[in-house]
């Protein structure tokens, strides 16, 4: 609702109750209750590419509330109307989403601007007094979002507690809520990390810090809950007696693209693998939930986790990984610039862009099979799956001429989303001779229907305060705790045969390597 | 991918022969994805209907990869069901899910349960989408919706008057539960008030909203019809506000007129308008409500392909919500019907005193 004035009687009976009841069974996208988003860096890339675009799209969608506001913060000199235009060209022009003149006033209706530093305490006075004008039309809820370096959230955070930011504002019903969304990287290693945390709950509970990982946000992680909880059959086979290993692949054709700087601090492990892949990790393996809720999964993944075996220190470590980084090659059939020529990259950089880790995890399901995961930069093709290659059957009557392949089982998580399962099958013919043949289920046709954009999704469940996407932080220190010895073990051994794959490839001969010592091989997605 | 058109035969053929098509078409789909999660049965009134039918069908298609069998019963002297085969394969227009839609033709439509039966995919649900006509009575119907777990109709063609409603919602009721058919049926107006029922439910959700229905206590329903009477679409969701808020009727002073008693113990009057009579079509367009007390409204209207909403208090403009409001015809209510194949307690409760309401006699 657009509206400033404040009615006679003050705030209005919380609204919760009847709204609830005219909400029940409307078979539409799910409605979030009113709220306020702040946005910190609210100039930047992330706000411009994504939450701007989503924001507007659940608008469009009425996955709203129509009392939602925004307000803006950044340190670039703009006023509301500026702001405004700014978000309408962002979304126009790099979301693609086409913008609507009704609509698009309708929603730039709702956005605020407040210009500031983050350090500066009287932005936050300013924030209070803004979010309290805008509080009796458009409620109480607060959600504070920081899609800032890193290096400014516990900066934000102190502040906002210092201006009781983190909590509701003065006059709040009581079923009022304060929450705050943090994007990765959570820390750079186990104990920043922490630090961040402890930081970061000095300032807020845990039930209101929302970790994204939008890799959580994304159709397909979402549906390997239900591939693997709703269907019976896959249950029963999905542990060490059927299952041989499991390949984890997230692979990008692009390079670091204006992303050096943030690359050479980062690299492929801290980037890709301490986070999404091993969010991925734990959906592919955890038990099943005792109920369908955040708590509940979120308890479960963590378990998964803490089963995950230690990659040990030093030469242990680095005996259970390899690390790659590329030089020049062709990508697409044209030729691309190797890593240390990248923008701000050092031209001796030591950076990882290609990491491959053996995991094992150590609990009844999973004892004895290895989960292998495999990010990288400048790979052949932008693909991300997970391939369940299961055991051979015990006796091969076939002749020994006759070639297997093992059955597999691939989720395709992006892009041409499905699932396929892999089996051998008789050639029609007098002879017995086999062939490997693929069922395969494509979301593209089998329904027509767009996926929803992973941060539409996150937004909308962070308003809702469904916290089963977001990442604990149990779950992220966990995460570090797994992988910070391998990061320090690169550390003080840097890398000297760096560039070691072309871009265009497969990753480094050293990958391949790696999986034909169990004798295994890397499937080619 | 296989290309995009499979088959398209003007000829209708023997119904063996239509199954022997299914199952090569099946077989020549190398590389292609066949999903399908239902079968569904479709009435056509003719020829040339289920030709429009089997184009429009894109709507649903896209979220229901699906078997279609249209049935068009009795177009000929002498009754014999024929197939005719009017898309095998993927389908461009609806973003290459995989269809398969046949019109069944020409035979009685008593026997129209049987000639389908055997071109159904097994295993999958089976939904029957009764167009064109009263199902009370009608030949062919009960053993259909035997076949099926949900029965799809839509008083809207049948008229939108109120006591056409009321007659063929009461008899449908009747008629399930005499048959102890476990199948679930749904008037596809229910559906079509979805995004009016989001509406309300959004602008009671903010602190402005809630403050006016806190002390509602006038209602008005704006239809247009080609003459006086109440809107079947209005009763619908007065029967839904009704049974979800706890509003209670207390009399009827007027044949379009009702007073009810809330929960926070005020009294609110009801009121079904008609304007614009002679329009050829009769939808509802508008709705009124009113806290007199607090000197607030709240207007919600069809704008073209959007649903609007405005709230003021006096002159002043409190805040608008504008929705999109697209096309709801028959195919698109379906559509969204098909989400959940259960029964319906919601539209079970908001039909039912729907109904009672129309039971009340008037009393000035």
């Amino acid at each position: 609702m657009v509206t400033t004035t404040t009615p006679p009687g003050g705030p209005a009976a919380p609204s919760s109750e009847l709204a609830a009841a005219l909400y029940t069974g409307i078979r539409l996208e799910r409605t979030a209750p009113p709220c306020i988003l702040v946005i910190f860096g609210a100039s930047g890339d992330l706000t411009r590419r994504k939450l701007m675009p989503a924001l507007y799209s659940l608008m469009r969608a009425q996955r709203l509330a129509p009392s939602f506001a925004v307000v803006g913060i950044s340190n670039t000199e703009w006023d509301r109307d500026q702001f405004a235009e700014e978000m309408r060209k962002a979304v126009h022009e790099l979301s693609g989403i086409p913008v609507e003149d009704e609509s698009w006033q309708a929603f730039a209706g709702r956005l605020r601007y407040l210009s500031s530093t983050f350090d500066d305490a009287g932005l936050y006075e300013r924030l209070k007094r803004e979010l309290a004008s805008l509080a009796p039309d458009c409620g109480y809820n607060l959600i504070f979002y920081c899609a800032t370096p890193p290096s400014l959230f516990t900066v934000i955070t102190a502040q906002l507690a210092r201006a009781g930011l983190n909590h509701p504002l003065d006059g709040a019903p009581a079923t009022a809520w304060a929450r705050i969304i943090i994007e990765k990287p959570f820390g750079r290693d186990l104990k920043s990390a922490q630090q961040l945390n402890r930081e970061v709950h000095q300032a807020f509970e845990e039930s209101q810090v929302y970790r994204i990982d939008h890799y959580l946000g994304k159709e397909t992680v979402r549906n390997i809950l239900v591939f693997r909880f709703a269907n019976g059959i896959f249950e029963p086979i999905w542990n060490r007696r059927y299952v041989d290993h499991v390949q984890i692949t997230v692979a990008e054709s692009i390079g670091v693209e204006q992303r050096g700087r943030y690359y050479e601090e980062a690299g492929t492990l801290r980037d890709m693998i301490q986070n999404h892949l091993l969010q991925v990790l734990a959906i592919v393996a955890m038990e099943a939930p005792v109920r369908f809720e955040s708590e509940p999964v979120r308890d479960e993944k963590l378990k998964l986790l803490k089963s995950v075996c230690g990659l040990g220190t030093g030469a242990e470590a680095m005996a259970k990984a390899v690390r790659g980084q590329y030089g020049p090659g062709l990508v697409h059939g044209q030729p691309v610039a190797g890593y240390r020529s990248e923008p701000d990259v050092s031209p001796s950089s030591t950076r990882e862009t290609f990491a491959a880790l053996k995991l094992t995890i150590e609990n009844w399901r999973w004892a004895g099979v290895p989960f292998y995961l495999r990010s990288g930069k400048r790979l052949p093709k932008r693909v991300s799956e997970v391939a369940i290659i299961f055991k051979s059957p015990p006796y091969l009557m076939f002749g020994a001429e006759a070639r297997f392949e093992p059955n597999t089982l691939v989720i395709r998580i992006q892009p041409d989303e499905g699932i396929a399962l892999r089996f051998e099958a008789k050639i029609p013919g007098a002879e017995v001779r086999l062939r490997p043949v693929d069922m395969d289920f494509h979301y593209g046709s089998s329904f027509g229907e767009a996926q929803p954009e992973a941060y539409e999704t996150l937004l909308q469940d962070a308003m809702l305060g469904e916290t089963m996407l977001f990442a604990r932080y149990d779950f992220v220190e966990t995460a570090w705790s797994l992988t910070t010895p391998l990061l320090e073990a690169w550390q003080a051994q840097p890398a000297k045969n760096f560039p070691n794959y072309a871009a265009g490839s497969w990753g480094p001969a050293e990958a391949d390597e790696f999986l034909a010592r169990d004798g295994r091989e890397w499937r080619r997605p | 991918m296989a290309a995009s058109m499979k088959a398209t035969l003007a000829e209708p053929i023997e119904l063996e022969a239509a199954e022997r098509a299914l199952l090569e078409a099946g077989r020549s789909e190398t590389g292609a994805h066949r999903i399908a999660t239902l079968n569904l049965l479709a009435r056509a009134n003719d020829d040339e209907d289920a030709q429009r039918l089997s184009a429009e069908l894109d709507t649903l298609l896209r979220s229901y990869p699906a078997r279609v069998l249209v049935i068009t019963p009795n177009l000929t002297p002498e009754p014999a069901w024929r197939a005719r085969l009017l898309h095998l394969g993927e389908r461009e227009s609806n973003g290459s899910v995989h269809a398969e839609i046949l019109q069944l033709r020409g035979g009685r439509a008593e026997d129209a349960a049987a000639a389908a039966m055997p071109l159904l995919r097994g295993g999958l649900p089976v939904c029957l989408w009764w167009r064109g006509a009263t199902p009370i009575a009608a030949p062919g119907f009960e053993a259909l919706a035997h076949l099926a777990e949900r029965v799809v109709y839509d008083s809207d063609e049948l008229g939108k008057q109120a006591e056409a409603w009321r007659a063929l919602s009461q008899q449908m009721r009747a008629q399930m539960r005499a048959q102890n058919n476990p199948c679930v049926t749904i008037d596809l107006v229910w559906p079509r008030l979805t995004r009016w029922r989001r509406l309300l439910a959004q602008t009671a959700d903010g602190p402005q909203g809630a403050r006016l229905w806190a002390g509602l206590d006038r209602v008005r329903f704006q239809a247009c019809a080609s003459q006086p009477a109440m809107n079947a679409a209005a009763l619908m969701l007065t029967g839904w506000l009704s049974s979800r808020l706890g509003w209670k009727c207390l009399r009827r002073p007027a044949p379009e007129r009702f007073l009810f008693r809330t929960t926070a113990d005020g009294e609110l009057q009801l009121e079904f308008m008609t304007e614009n009579y002679g329009r050829p079509d009769t939808v509802l367009y508008g709705l009124q409500l009113e806290n007199t007390r607090a000197g607030m409204s709240l207007h919600i209207g069809r704008e073209g392909d959007r649903l609007k909403a405005e709230l003021r208090r006096g002159g002043e403009v409190l805040g608008r919500i504008a929705g999109e409001f697209p096309r709801t015809d028959a195919l698109a209510a379906l559509a969204q019907e098909l989400q959940l194949c259960l029964p319906d307690q919601l539209y079970d409760e908001a039909q039912a005193a729907a109904l009672r309401l129309l039971e009340l006699p008037v009393q000035a």
